[in-house]
């Protein structure tokens, strides 16, 4: 390290002197970093050096026992032998492996509700809402410039706070692109830090734009059918270059000329244009691939394919037409609503047996693309849907790097982000095993070198179980106000599975167990498409009746007592 | 009798399946691979020839070579031969009024929509495509609806059922535009919401009003386009593009003849005064469809030089549509208007053949006037007859073998050729259902989902996914 170097540190206002951190149990109290508050002012990020690290860099290096010395929220070294600075906090992260931190490729995450434009505003109607889509003003053209919100930014739209940043960023995700959701062009997308605060969060805006080709206004409305919403998209991208050339003609000499009108609608389009911003545009289904790619193409825009569900059989396609792709991780199920004695047809069984394979013929094409989480609300739930991309082919250095440096590529930051080398942004994950193993747990991520520390999971107690659990248990929540059933199958080594019907539908046991008379099951319900709740019950067994609380993915808690009619009987 | 194995593989994407390739994405266009005579038949090439008994047609990559009687055409040694004896053959059929495969058919919000394109939206999936093939329709005019006076750009298609949507337009058909009169435009059966702004026009004055206003503007908007040209081609370096106006380009394409209109229309008194407002900007009204009052105006019809694409008995479900005739597509024939029967709808589409025949029983067309109803006519009106409309050497290969004699109730199709390659045929089909069965069942295997009833409950679960 030169003096330079050192100078910049002791200027950035932390405690030097050797700071040796031994954390050989991991789940030692906080650090004085663990407590940074995002919206506090500013706090100067550490000085660390993981050692003993297995580090994954992410350009296909792997060290197998390595340091990583981060400083001034930047990434100083990487490397096997190095020397480690003097002033550094040592951590030993023996056992551990260190990732790049993960880009989920398009999200809303850390977006508050914009006031953008859609068909006309909102309407009155007192709560009608017939009457109020009447009194909606009507576009009756593309000049009404209807849903059209390339003049929002997300980067306006960003809240520090919100809640979804602390669950994507302790599920190791510390990066995303998040764009606007409403309008036909929704808005810009920034790329985020998953930490600190609004400011500190923007890596890069704008760095996208985003068209959903939906929302059409039926036949209230222009564009009211896809056909229109295409149309009007050419001719948004038309008037945005007639403009740029005609504010240039009448600057250079504007004297008898009518002046250009102004349009907020345009100036982001052209400078979509001129940028080259990726473009992202909705693309699930063959069709929508090849419209996707043909628009792109027809209006000068460098279009980002979203979904891509289908494009398993189109992966030469894409990959001649050099357009990116963004893989929904969201893989089609078949309809819930569907009538059950109802024969599937052969298409939708095609989409459900092959869009988990896209990612694998992607990688094989050697198309540029990147995972997102789509309606997989949560992290877990993100990673299981890329687990079942590896299942069916894709390589786990490619779902790695979907993860990591090609989203950074597609949105330009890859010099700044997607992989674990000197002078990049300081955003890892350190997990206790490789990535993709189920049972693998993220011990620390860092986003701009600041530590936030995940608790190790608490071992589980050995005790031989005191209580025979199998059986059918009736239980009552929350002094009877609900009710539900439970059927419990313990292992010899007093692992619980098995099922609870709630009166909300059933929950699937993921794990569970009982150790004397303590016993604690986590089981999943899903509260609709993507939305899972873990629900933790834990208590005490005593003969045929059990009684404890359960936590509802920390949003609530109830008591519960419970019994068991017909014994320990299987 | 040929069994079309590479069709079943290359339309279907069965037998792939164990290789794992079988995506169901189309391949690109393959062509007809051997010569193939069918002969012993009857033709009714729709053309001077008219009926051939004990006739022959031979094809190869997928135009006709020849088409005569059995002891005429020669086949190449290489040649399928096709036994027809007590078949028919006819042309495809061209349906001139569709709205099949397409994921929009109205832009609605607007009087003039003529910014949108049927084009952009063709969905290539729908299987409309194979089942109307498997009723001998080879062509199909896919239109945008009939919400608006002006309406938008319809697109000209085959039913290469597998194609993806740039595979299945017709190459070179040239460009069309939708119109409607009446009481779809004037919005008649959709009444405005309380407080809503109901959409002008609200009358068939109002109709005729939009169509005029957006043909002046078209012209000023030309000329507009037509002084920059000059002044750019006098060496004008500061001249300034006006804008461009896609609802203006097509109204311009009309104006210069390059672009032809099919106006949806029922009755009279509009027929004769659209023709009059095309005559005020000098273009003409191309066809005018469903036109179920044609038979009033025939001859003003075809003294303005349009065509009528009607129906054959379809009335009576508006108030428009009440005084119509089933001897319309005769009267209008009989007194010089080209005239084609379409269907309007993916079931009609499936039986053309029944519709042509009946013009035969109301009005007393001849069998090769009434064959020309779905074929030839149809081919003029989309102006595509030097490609389609006819057997007749040169011409594409798409070609309908029906096991029984076509103008009537009881005919069956036996195959339906488009380019030479066969897109229906009547065993293929019956071995293709088998095939999808054991490729839904090899699915349902690799999704988990087989018939273990344990199975039946988790639908979603995939193998090694979830836990």
């Amino acid at each position: 390290m030169n003096r330079t170097a050192l100078a910049r540190r002791l200027t950035g206002g932390v405690v030097p002197g050797l700071l040796l951190a031994s954390l050989s149990g991991l789940a030692s109290p906080a650090s004085a970093d663990a407590q940074y508050m995002p919206s506090q002012a500013p706090v100067p990020p550490p000085f660390f050096a993981l050692r003993n690290a297995r580090i994954v860099t992410g350009t296909g290096a792997v060290i197998e026992n390595g340091t990583v010395v981060i400083a001034n929220g930047l990434i100083e070294a990487v490397g096997a032998d190095l020397d480690i600075p003097g002033d550094a906090w040592l951590i030993d992260v023996s056992g551990l492996t260190v990732y790049p931190g993960l880009f989920d490729g398009l999200s809303q995450v850390g977006l508050e509700a914009q006031g953008a434009a859609d068909f006309g505003g909102v309407g009155g109607g007192g709560g009608n809402p017939l009457l109020a889509l009447a009194q909606q003003p009507r576009t009756v053209g593309p000049e009404d410039r209807p849903a059209t919100n390339s003049w929002v930014n997300a980067a306006d739209m960003l809240n520090s706070e919100a809640g979804g940043i602390e669950t994507w960023r302790s599920g190791g995700f510390t990066n995303a692109l998040v764009a606007p959701d409403d309008g036909i062009v929704t808005g810009q997308g920034v790329v985020v830090n998953l930490a600190g605060d609004e400011q500190e969060m923007v890596v890069k805006a704008p760095a996208a734009l985003r068209v959903t080709m939906s929302g059409a206004g039926g036949f209230r409305s222009f564009p009211g059918s896809l056909m229109g919403v295409i149309a009007y998209i050419r001719q948004l991208y038309l008037d945005a270059d007639h403009s740029r050339q005609y504010e240039a003609r009448y600057m250079a000499d504007p004297s008898g000329q009518p002046r250009p009108t102004y349009d907020r609608a345009l100036g982001p389009i052209q400078d979509a244009i001129a940028g080259g911003w990726p473009t992202v545009m909705p693309a699930n289904e063959v069709r929508q691939i090849r419209r996707a790619i043909k628009l792109g193409r027809d209006t000068g825009g460098r279009p980002v394919l979203q979904g891509a569900h289908e494009a398993y059989g189109l992966a030469d396609e894409i990959a001649a037409a050099g357009v990116p792709v963004l893989v929904d991780v969201d893989w089609p199920e078949r309809n819930r609503e569907a009538d059950p004695e109802a024969d599937e047809s052969l298409a939708s069984l095609k989409r459900r047996a092959y869009a988990p394979t896209t990612p694998a013929r992607l990688e094989e094409a050697g198309v540029e693309w990147a995972f997102y989480s789509g309606s997989a609300g949560s992290p877990r739930a993100m990673m299981e849907k890329v687990r079942t991309a590896i299942e069916h082919g894709l390589s786990e250095e490619a779902a790695l790097e979907a993860l990591t440096a090609a989203p950074a590529r597609i949105y330009g930051v890859d010099e700044m982000l997607g992989s674990v080398e000197a002078g990049k942004i300081a955003n890892l994950v350190v997990t206790d095993g490789p990535l993709f193993d189920e049972d693998t747990d993220i011990r620390m991520v860092f986003v701009d070198g600041h530590r936030f520390e995940e608790e190790a999971p608490e071992p589980r107690p050995t005790e031989p179980p005191a209580a025979d659990m199998n059986g059918t248990w009736l239980l009552s929540l929350n002094n009877d106000s609900q009710e539900a059933t439970a059927e419990l199958e313990v292992s010899e080594d007093g692992t619980i599975s098995g099922l609870i019907r709630g009166e909300r539908g059933e929950q699937q046991i993921t794990d569970g167990w009982v150790s004397g008379n303590e016993f604690s099951i986590t089981a999943t319900a899903t509260m609709g498409p993507g939305m899972e709740v873990e629900i933790v019950y834990t208590g005490t067994v005593e003969g045929d009746s059990i009684e404890g609380n359960a936590s509802f993915g920390g949003a609530g808690n109830m008591d519960f007592r419970g019994t068991r009619p017909g014994g320990g009987v299987r | 009798m040929r069994h079309p194995t590479k069709w079943s593989i290359r339309r279907v994407g069965a037998g792939c399946l164990a290789l794992g390739l079988a995506f169901g994405v189309p391949g690109g266009a393959a062509a007809q691979e051997q010569p193939i005579l069918i002969r012993g038949a009857t033709i009714l090439t729709a053309a001077e020839a008219g009926r051939i008994e004990d006739g022959a047609i031979l094809f190869e990559n997928g135009r006709i070579i020849a088409v005569g009687s059995t002891s005429e055409v020669e086949a190449p040694s290489d040649a399928v031969v096709i036994d027809g004896t007590g078949k028919f053959v006819t042309p495809g059929i061209i349906d001139a009024h569709s709205h099949i495969a397409a994921d929009a058919i109205n832009e609605g919000a607007v009087s003039v929509s003529s910014m949108v394109s049927i084009h952009d939206v063709i969905d290539p999936t729908d299987i409309a495509l194979y089942r109307e093939a498997a009723g001998g329709t080879t062509t199909s005019h896919i239109m945008h609806g009939s919400a608006n006076p002006i309406g938008g750009n319809n697109a000209v298609i085959k039913h290469r059922w597998g194609e993806d949507a740039e595979g299945l337009l017709f190459e070179g058909a040239p460009p069309t535009i939708k119109f409607a009169l009446g009481e779809n435009p004037k919005r008649a059966g959709s009444p405005t919401l309380p407080g809503q702004e109901a959409r002008y026009p609200a009358s068939r004055m109002g109709v005729m009003d939009v169509i005029r206003q957006a043909f002046i503007e078209a012209t000023e908007y030309k000329a507009e386009w037509d002084t920059y040209r000059a002044r750019v081609a006098g060496g004008d370096r500061n001249a300034i593009p006006p804008r461009r106006n896609l609802t203006m380009d097509p109204l311009v394409e009309i104006l210069e003849g390059t672009r032809y209109v099919h106006a949806h229309s029922y009755r009279a008194d509009e027929i004769l005064q659209l023709m009059r407002v095309a005559e005020e900007f000098g273009f003409r009204i191309h066809t005018f469809q469903h036109v179920l009052e044609g038979y009033r105006v025939a001859d003003e019809m075809a003294e303005h030089g349009a065509h009528a694409s009607t129906f054959s008995d379809w009335w009576a479900y508006k108030m428009e549509a009440y005084e119509a005739i089933p001897h319309n597509a005769a009267i209008m024939t009989r007194r010089g208007v080209n005239v084609s029967i379409n269907s309007d709808s993916g079931e009609e589409g499936r039986h053309l053949n029944q519709e042509a025949a009946k013009t035969m029983k109301w009005g007393g067309l001849s069998e090769a006037e009434a064959l020309a109803t779905v074929t030839i006519n149809a081919a003029i009106q989309l102006m595509i007859d030097d490609r389609v409309g006819s057997l007749e050497a040169g011409k594409d290969a798409d070609i309908v073998l029906w096991e029984n004699y076509p103008l009537s109730s009881y005919a069956r199709v036996r195959t339906t050729y488009i380019d030479g390659e066969v897109v229906f045929d009547i065993d293929a089909d019956m071995a293709m259902r088998a095939e999808i069965e054991a490729e839904k069942a090899e699915l349902r295997e690799l999704l988990g989902e087989s018939d273990d009833p344990d199975d039946e409950r988790d639908p979603g679960r995939r193998p090694g996914g979830g836990r």
